[in-house]
């Protein structure tokens, strides 16, 4: 099921506050999604730990695909 | 999930030093995010191991709660999960994926 961009921001947002957020509708379906996170949230943590929490923040949300990067702000 | 699948999944990671759970086959990927991953590897000339997960419904099902991740595909280093497509893209780019290979005496440095 299709998610608009506002609602794919406000999951994320909630979950990562300080976040900044960059979202691209890939196919312009509202379906297929590429999120970059920016967020203290991710520091200190590996890759994999980062990309769960993105996971998890959208996991209600059936999202035909999502590309994600994650930015720790220390990095 | 069956016990034996998980153990079934685990005997195949510790058998196999890079093993790639994917759509299709590394000749045949079916779907483009195996495909990326396929082709990264044959591109690093690293041999692999491919589990066509569509061919079999409960290594599909059971590799997402064997690794907690959600999507399929899925690379597995010396027993070590790596990450989907986009982690493993990432890695290529930085040079990290190469030197976890190289590290692992798996291609040459």
């Amino acid at each position: 099921m299709p998610i608009t961009k506002e609602d794919l921001y406000t999951n994320i947002k909630n979950s990562f506050p300080d976040s900044s957020i960059n979202i691209d509708d890939l196919a312009g379906d509202n379906d297929h999604w590429s999120v970059t996170v920016t967020s203290k949230y991710f520091n200190n943590k590996s890759r994999i730990e980062q990309h769960r929490l993105v996971q998890d923040a959208v996991k209600d949300s059936d999202i035909h695909a999502l590309q994600i990067k994650t930015i720790p702000t220390t990095k | 999930m069956a016990n034996n699948i998980s153990e079934q999944i685990q005997e195949l990671v510790d058998n196999n030093d890079v093993i790639l759970f994917m759509k299709g086959t590394l000749t045949f990927p079916q779907c483009g995010f195996s495909s990326v991953v396929a082709n990264i590897l044959g591109n690093l000339e690293v041999p692999v191991k491919d589990i066509n997960v569509l061919e079999d419904m409960e290594i599909r099902e059971g590799i997402k709660a064997f690794s907690n991740w959600p999507t399929i595909p899925q690379l597995y280093i010396k027993g070590e999960f790596i990450g989907g497509c986009d982690i493993v893209k990432e890695m290529f780019e930085s040079g990290e994926l190469q030197e976890i290979l190289q590290e692992q005496k798996i291609i040459a440095a």
